[in-house]
């Protein structure tokens, strides 16, 4: 239980970083 | 026969010797990937050959303005280009836009001999506007009687956005936020584990 808990902090952490790499793109997706 | 032979021999050694590839990559990780007015970005040129010619590689940039979905060639007051070779930047030919690698009057290759080279590109004020900027590279060479001819299949290009000044705070500021957010939650969840 407490593993899976870890296991979402971890999930949401790395899908956090990926929206901030991937930001520019998707605000010029958004514009175009 | 055997001339026959000859000439298809001949013609095919041509057709190899005019095949290449060129590719235009922009170097680093992409956490900030727009390019503000006033900013560079570096690009790593790439080209091989695979026959013996006189070569020489052209780059340019053209604008995408993809509120219009026009497309033109890249003016001075859009970007400049510079040639960067040991940490030091040259300024490009024809006004700054135009890049020739390896040299101006184009050097003689032989097979398997590669080219590379790095270019710095510097958006002006002209890209003020949020637009799409690509930078088109191909592979030239030159025949017996010095006519330059572009090697079939080395068009290569690279897309970067570019974003207004303004636009490019926030969006900057984002990125910081969900990367200092993201890293702490996965640290955070790693200890846990652990």
């Amino acid at each position: 239980m407490k593993n899976k808990e870890a296991l979402i902090y971890i999930g949401v952490g790395i899908a956090l970083i990926v929206l901030a790499i991937e930001l520019p793109h998707l605000v010029g997706l958004l514009v175009a | 026969m055997k001339r026959l032979l000859l000439g298809l021999l001949v013609l095919c050694s041509v057709a190899v010797a005019q095949t290449g590839v060129v590719s235009v990559e922009r170097s680093g990780v992409p956490f900030f990937a727009t390019i503000a007015p006033g900013q560079g970005a570096i690009f790593n040129i790439e080209g091989k050959n695979t026959g013996t010619v006189s070569f020489t590689g052209r780059v340019w940039c053209t604008i995408w303005d993809v509120t219009t979905g026009t497309r033109e060639e890249a003016s001075t007051s859009d970007v400049q280009l510079y040639i960067v070779k040991d940490s030091q930047e040259t300024l490009c030919e024809n006004e700054g836009r135009l890049c020739y690698f390896p040299s101006k009057e184009g050097t003689q290759l032989n097979p398997g001999d590669k080219i590379t080279g790095k270019l710095k590109v510097v958006l002006g004020s002209g890209c003020s506007t949020s637009k799409r900027f690509e930078l088109e590279c191909a592979m030239d060479y030159r025949t017996l009687q010095g006519v330059w001819m572009v090697v079939p299949n080395s068009g290569s290009s690279e897309t970067v956005e570019v974003a207004p000044p303004d636009a490019k705070t926030w969006i900057e500021l984002a990125q910081i936020v969900f990367f200092i957010g993201g890293s702490g939650l996965l640290i955070y969840g790693l200890t846990r584990v652990m």
